[in-house]
């Protein structure tokens, strides 16, 4: 394992990994955490189920609030509707990677990516630097995208028509500029081990309208007082527990893209940006101020690509069968970890932390106390994919 | 006349130590000859009689078959009634007062019986006594500038001014705060009693103030007052109605809101001169005395109708005519026409628009004090559909009790019918007619300033055939309604969740939280809010018996000689209290 070691605790607690706690560069023995009772009950409340199936949700989920009316006094949430098993130990790494390819669709580049860095680690490959580049256009692109996403759910709440449809035709934009660059708007089948099958050369250059749109969507939704309202003050959550966007909108540098090994961020001289306040609508204005990060760094991978830099190629001629790797990228949505343990060239254990499970007990949080008329605003404000939390390996 | 009503209500109290029914029948009997001789021909303050015979008859119709309690009840019951038959007829300030205190202490003897904390009791009888000290005063101080026991012209305003503020304490109001000593006594009677104290006593209230009144010269500014407690009750008391989660301290303080309302309307009969206004202005502190009583009839007994003592809790079940006589009579409170509570709404708001025209300070005061209602009414609409959503119409299942949900739809129909029929009650010269829209001359109210002149006008019997046009318009043109029934879809899971009335009220408690203080530490009441008015009274009651404890051990401690220095200082006092005023 090039980027993990065993050890005592140290850095950065990113969450629970399998039968370990993960820590920035280390994997250490779980703690017994317990959950908190959650049955207080005060006067007048009752059990508001919210899902599975219902207008909203874009997934089956089923949050039942505890309120005594509008506010919201405790919440659970079950996943269970939408639970998946699936069937990857005992596959062969290029089957494993199709299935991993669609555990989130949206986040396909992500998965892919930090599945096969952890096989690469497990394989002791180690990836040309040109693949690396192509994987972290991939993953910014897949940023662009998901934020963009993201945010029109928060609008879609609002009842804002037309930067609603404004945004999702940003989206759809993007996802045809990826089809366009990679032959599928989802990344499916491009990723290999050391291997980018995609040219990315001048996809900056098709970027840039788009990012003058957002500029402007940018612009009509903080200049609108009702929309700030409501994102202002609401989940507002400073927790060490969370990951990605949700952590640094709260003064958290968080960020696999400095503390990970697995992708070659540092070379960049990559530093996230953040916000402080922590509400819904600091992860707004860190979302729009991540797309425009994720653009430079595409910018500078398009250059590179330009300036026709001899990329370095690595020898990996004589790779082991078996073994064992961990790696750790960001994802749109945060520290996405990839445990596996290879035999024969097939998959004997996989262990997935995904940014949704980090963050959805932080989302949780943050909603006691609130409000039943802001929960939209704030559960999209966190971009939790369920499909990232209801799914078994076996 | 007086003599026979007086025997009658005697003899009922007397039937009711041999048998519970027969004092009930007999208190109905004794009210329908009591509105004959002496509430017809309706007018001036006779009509008191017709809301106070009116109510009782219903409730001593309900109580045949609701009174499963010991024969105390029923006894005291009538000699309450009996007391204020008293207050009624009285000519003198000795037998109000007489009639007063027979009312006062039965009502006691009523929720001490009832109730299972003894502090209840002794907080209706704390502030009844309160109330009858400045009667008494304000009664005495008549007698000592007019030199007669008797109802008299009063030249002087002092009066009034007391014996006002001892009647609104009996209404359940206290200047510039809320008391809940009304709400949380009355809900602790039985539901007949609960009606005898907040739609009748309160009553007695009104017809002192406005008794008094009458006789008392007008003062803007001592109007402006009783309008200003008025107006401020109005609110405060239905933010507490809305936010209520008790089945009988709903309608506690809804009276109290209620009771706001009169009083604003009795504050301008005080500020107002022009007899011909006043008019108007005192047809408004009946009519709405006739839609409040009658409607906290039928609310008190909806909750006697019910097991549970709370919004949130218990199985009773609904009834088809305790439905349709509550929507009725919550309509009637929430101020919707045709109704006689929406005529009455009507026409304070009416007074209240007319009054800001005239440019002057009342007329500034009369918009705020107008604003507040209508913010009152508001929210008293919202408490109101609480109320009957939670009694009735959410109800699952059915448990039909016609004896007892008879009187309910009663109740429901003549506040209609008052309603419609409100044109004969009020004073003549503001009825009218207007023969080019069909309607004929006796139908129409019209608000108006001066003789000759019209500011609004208002026509119930047009409102209510409206209704009925097009409620038979509608059924001619699409038949019957369908109702099809189709399960609750709960995003796909199975439906567990049981909506609270706690909740239902909830969005007032967040939205006014800096007033309501709601989810505090302090906040272990019922509903949920802090009742800041109630709670200052409470310290300033804990603070006199620390006070009173302390002077007791150390000055009063059975030492004589302290007890005869007591005596004399307050001797000297009284001595000289006497010379200062005259």
């Amino acid at each position: 394992m090039r980027y993990y070691r065993y050890g005592e605790p140290e850095g950065r607690l990113i969450g629970k990994l399998g039968n370990y706690d993960l820590y920035a560069s280390v994997i250490s023995s779980a703690s017994n955490y317990v959950q908190p009772d959650q049955e207080i009950r005060s006067r007048g409340e009752f059990n508001f189920s919210y899902g599975p199936s219902t207008g909203g949700l874009m997934e089956s989920v089923r949050f039942l609030i505890s309120t005594p009316g509008e506010v919201i006094n405790n919440i659970s949430a079950h996943t269970e509707f939408k639970q998946r098993s699936l069937k990857i130990i005992g596959n062969t790494i290029e089957d494993a990677q199709l299935i991993i390819e669609r555990l989130n669709g949206f986040h396909s580049a992500s998965h892919a990516i930090a599945f096969l860095l952890s096989i690469e680690d497990a394989l002791g490959i180690i990836p040309d630097d040109k693949v690396q580049a192509k994987r972290i256009i991939e993953i910014e692109l897949e940023r662009i995208r998901s934020h963009i996403y993201v945010l029109s759910r928060m609008v879609e709440p609002a009842g804002f028509g037309v930067p609603l449809s404004f945004l999702n035709s940003l989206e759809e934009r993007v996802s045809r500029l990826i089809g366009k660059y990679t032959g599928h708007r989802f990344f499916f089948g491009i990723n290999g081990i050391n291997s980018v099958n995609v040219d990315f050369a001048g996809i900056y250059v098709d970027l840039l309208p788009i990012a003058d749109e957002i500029r402007t969507v940018q612009e009509s939704l903080v200049g609108s007082a009702i929309f700030v309202d409501r994102l202002q003050n609401n989940g507002k959550v400073r927790s060490e527990k969370s990951t990605g966007t949700v952590a640094r909108s709260s003064g958290f540098h968080f960020d696999a893209r400095t503390d990970s090994e697995a992708l070659p961020y540092a070379s960049l001289g990559f530093m996230p940006v953040v916000e402080l306040d922590g509400d819904a609508y600091s992860r707004l204005i860190q979302r729009i101020n991540e797309i425009f990060q994720s653009l430079e760094i595409i910018k500078k991978m398009d250059t590179y690509s330009k300036l026709d830099i001899k990329f370095t190629s690595k020898d990996n001629s004589s790779f082991e069968k078996d073994g064992k790797g961990i790696a750790r990228v960001e994802s749109p949505a945060g520290d996405l970890t990839y445990l596996v343990e290879v035999k024969d060239g097939r998959i004997r254990k996989l262990d997935i932390l995904t940014p949704s499970e980090i963050n959805f007990p932080v989302f949780l949080e943050s909603m006691k106390g609130g409000v039943l008329t802001d929960f939209h605003f704030n559960w999209e404000s966190f971009g939790i994919w369920i499909s990232e939390l209801a799914v078994s390996i076996k | 006349m007086n003599l026979i009503v007086l025997i009658l209500f005697g003899t009922s109290v007397l039937l009711s130590l041999r048998s519970k029914k027969a004092g009930y029948i007999g208190i109905i009997v004794s009210s329908v000859v009591m509105v004959i001789l002496e509430a017809l021909p309706v007018q001036g303050t006779d009509f008191f009689f017709l809301i106070a015979g009116v109510v009782w008859a219903l409730i001593s119709w309900y109580s045949i078959k609701y009174d499963t309690y010991e024969r105390w009840l029923a006894v005291l019951y009538t000699l309450s009634i009996f007391g204020m038959v008293l207050v009624l007829l009285s000519n003198n300030y000795i037998q109000f007062l007489a009639g007063w205190e027979v009312m006062s202490l039965s009502g006691y003897a009523i929720i001490g019986l009832n109730s299972k904390r003894a502090g209840t009791a002794f907080l209706f009888s704390a502030f009844s006594e309160f109330s009858t000290v400045l009667i008494v005063a304000g009664f005495a101080y008549a007698y000592s500038i007019t030199g007669t026991i008797n109802f008299t012209y009063l030249g002087n305003d002092i009066p009034l001014l007391l014996v006002s503020l001892g009647f609104i304490i009996k209404m359940g109001l206290l200047p510039f705060m809320l008391s809940e000593w009304l709400p949380v006594s009355h809900g602790s009677a039985p539901a007949n009693a609960s009606v005898l104290l907040s739609a009748t006593m309160t009553l007695m209230g009104v017809y002192g103030i406005l008794k008094v009144t009458l006789l008392s010269p007008s003062n803007v500014s001592l109007g402006m007052l009783f309008m200003g407690i008025g107006a401020f009750t109005v609110f405060f008391a239905a933010l507490l109605t809305y936010t209520a989660e008790r089945t009988k301290v709903l309608p506690g303080f809804s009276t109290i809101e209620n009771n706001g309302g009169i009083l604003v309307a009795l504050g301008l009969v005080m500020a107002i001169t022009s007899q011909y206004e006043r008019g108007f202005l005192i047809s408004i502190v009946l009519l709405y005395s006739l839609a409040h009583s009658v409607s906290k009839t039928g609310m008190f007994m909806i909750s006697g109708n019910s097991s549970e003592t709370m919004f949130s809790r218990g199985s009773s079940g609904k009834d088809k005519y305790n439905q349709i006589g509550g929507i009725l009579v919550v309509s009637s409170l929430s101020g919707l026409l045709p109704t006689l509570g929406g005529v009455a709404v009507w026409m304070l708001l009416e007074s209240l628009f007319m009054q800001s025209t005239q440019f002057q300070v009342l007329g500034i005061f009369s918009i705020i004090i107008g604003s507040l209602i209508a913010l009152g009414e508001g929210l008293i609409s919202g408490a109101m559909i609480k109320f009957i959503s939670f009694t009735q119409l959410l109800k699952e299942k059915r448990t039909e009790r016609i004896s007892l949900s008879l009187p309910v739809l009663s109740a429901g129909i003549l506040v209609v019918f008052f309603g419609v029929v409100s044109t004969f009650l009020v004073s003549r010269p503001f009825v009218s007619g207007n023969i080019s829209l069909g309607i004929p001359y006796g139908f129409m109210i019209v608000s108006s300033l001066s003789p000759g002149t019209t500011f609004g006008v208002l026509t119930p019997v047009f409102i209510l055939a409206l209704i009925s046009f097009f409620f038979m318009m509608a059924v001619v043109g699409f038949g019957r309604p369908i109702l099809r029934k189709a399960e609750i879809w709960n995003g796909g899971v199975r439906l567990d969740s049981v909506y609270t009335s706690f909740a239902y009220s909830n969005n007032i408690r967040i939205m006014l939280k800096k007033i309501l203080k709601p989810f505090s530490a302090e906040t272990e009441r019922e509903d949920g809010v802090k009742n800041i008015f109630w709670d200052s009274i409470l310290s300033l009651g804990k603070f006199y018996r620390s006070f009173s404890r302390f002077i007791t051990y150390k000055f009063m401690n059975s030492s004589m000689s302290w007890y005869v220095a007591y005596i004399i200082i307050a001797f000297v006092i009284v001595l000289v209290l006497a010379v200062l005023v005259y």
